[in-house]
């Protein structure tokens, strides 16, 4: 064999070795996850609080609600902005404004997620002197904007020119373009990219820590401290109790389930927006 | 004074792409109800002119243009950029329906893009003349409610020809329109001119000599963003008075 056909097939190997391990550390993951956690699930571990201390079974509806309603109504905060700024920056390509957002939501997205939880403690649970749910959405909001504004400006870029030369040449005007002919075509990968980043910030933890605090009772008042499962998943791996440590792998593999229907739906958008595109 | 006999009259059009200039003082006449073509070599700035009539040249930040562009003798830089280009529609090089939009909705959707409302009576009756127009209804009327972009290529510049037309332009401009079509999408489309041009004023930019040739009763040569030549088809071909017309027209810049 010659070197030339050594190398290659070296290289070849190499590459499938290293795609497999990929799916490998993943199904790993699910796997141990799926296992840990799914013979534990019962009906009351969806539909009840926990129990007191002490006290075996109980649930954790109370942090699927909590998760539930931080990350909705952090992405209901988000998106109007995030989308905003992503239109703004797709609209004003190379202008000089439009490039320091741009920058300015990467900068954004690279901040720490327990900065961003001090952040909120700082400004909101500190300020008002207690730890809550609104405190929690609206630190996770901060790291909404950026990805949404993101994935919404290159989807719109994806957008033909030739689609919106179309409007003008039909009299409309720039707002009528962007809403009707711009956001329009690109609905499905935006809705994707906001399923994305909903599927982000409902896994975070630390900035959870500082501000929804958690809670042992169902809760839906967003100015008090809420669960969330990623909290729960926290509090009950450090527990010493053996059935709050099983408790935690279910919850883990809810939270891995929810995040995956998020993902996988997101999938499903971006492979329709694409068929339009071509 | 501003009068002119013709449709659309352009004078001293210059334009330019950041610092290159691509058009050089054009003055054009366009007479009404007739297929004006607009030929020449590839680069000869006859997309740019037909852009910069409806003021699209203008939406790209770096190109400007000058000159006036009289529209029936109305001087388009006094009008509302959008009653201008309601009053000229454009078919472009490459069929352009809305992906998000049903053949129906396409037909229609100058009214939708401007905010005009429209009863539903109306709008089936503006769909079914204008694709009766474009010779599209027979094909299409069972596909209303699918998407626009579910046609053939050749339908689909119809269907852009019917959206331009839905709006009853006075004036139609087309890019190079065939350049993405089939022989016989083609020839469906430049018998359609003959009927269209009772009614409209037509503008119509190719490189195809024997096109320009076939459908057009006036010509205009384009060189190096200059207009060399407009006039009657016929005369240009068979005894043109510009050196550079003659060269083209025997083959020397393809």
């Amino acid at each position: 064999m010659s070197f030339r056909k050594l190398k290659n097939a070296t290289m070849g190997m190499l590459v499938a070795a290293t795609a497999l391990l990929i799916i490998a550390i993943l199904v790993i993951i699910l796997w141990h996850i799926f296992i840990s956690g799914a013979k534990y699930l019962n009906w009351d571990f969806f539909t009840r609080a926990p129990a007191s201390v002490g006290e075996s079974g109980g649930g954790v509806v109370n942090a699927i609600i909590g998760t539930f309603l931080i990350t909705v109504v952090a992405a209901a905060i988000g998106t109007p902005f995030g989308m905003l700024a992503g239109i703004y920056v797709s609209e004003n390509r190379g202008k000089r404004f439009a490039d320091i957002v741009r920058l300015c939501a990467d900068a954004l997205q690279g901040v720490p997620s327990i900065v961003i939880g001090i952040f909120g403690y700082t400004f909101i649970v500190a300020r008002f002197r207690s730890y809550s749910a609104i405190a929690a959405s609206i630190s996770l909001a901060f790291m909404f904007v950026p990805t949404t504004a993101r994935v919404t400006e290159e989807v719109l870029n994806l957008v033909p020119s030739s689609l919106k030369e179309a409007a003008y040449a039909l009299g409309a005007r720039p707002s009528s373009v962007i809403w009707n002919v711009s956001i329009k075509t690109a609905a499905a990968g935006i809705t994707s990219g906001l399923l994305t980043s909903m599927a982000r910030i409902a896994g975070e933890t630390a900035p959870l820590l500082f501000t929804a605090f958690g809670s042992r009772y169902i809760e839906w008042n967003m100015s008090r401290p809420m669960a969330a499962l990623p909290l729960q998943i926290f509090i009950y791996a450090g527990s010493p109790y053996p059935s709050l440590q099983q408790q935690a792998w279910s919850a883990a593999f809810v939270l891995v389930l929810l995040i995956l229907l998020l993902q996988f739906s997101a999938r499903r958008l971006i492979s329709r927006i694409l068929r339009i595109h071509t | 004074m501003n009068e002119s006999a013709y449709a659309l009259e352009t004078r001293n059009i210059s334009a330019w792409y950041g610092k290159d200039q691509v058009l050089f003082n054009v003055s054009a006449q366009i007479p009404e109800k007739k297929v004006t073509a607009v030929m020449g070599p590839s680069g000869c700035g006859k997309t740019t002119f037909v852009r910069t009539l409806n003021g699209l040249h203008q939406t790209n930040p770096q190109a400007r243009a000058t000159g006036t562009i009289l529209l029936h003798g109305v001087d388009t830089s006094t009008l509302d950029i959008v009653d201008v280009r309601k009053r000229m529609g454009m078919v472009f090089q490459r069929p352009n329906p809305f992906p998000t939009m049903t053949v129906y909705e396409n037909v229609l959707a100058g009214y939708y893009l401007t905010g005009c409302h429209l009863s539903r009576q109306k709008g089936d009756e503006i769909v079914e003349t204008t694709l009766k127009k474009v010779g599209l209804w027979d094909e299409a009327q069972n596909k209303l409610f699918k998407a626009g972009t579910s046609l053939s290529g050749g339908q689909q510049q119809r269907l852009c020809i019917a959206r331009a037309i839905a709006m009853e332009p006075e004036v139609i401009l087309f890019d190079e329109p065939t350049s993405a079509l089939d022989p016989k999408a083609t020839a469906v489309i430049e018998e359609l001119l003959s009927n269209l041009k009772t009614e409209y004023t037509i503008l119509f930019v190719t490189h195809g000599l024997q096109q320009a040739a076939r459908i057009s009763d006036f010509v205009g040569f384009f060189m190096l963003g200059e207009l060399v030549e407009l006039g009657e088809t016929k005369r240009i071909f068979v005894t043109p008075q510009d050196k550079r017309t003659e060269d083209y027209l025997s083959g020397k810049y393809g």
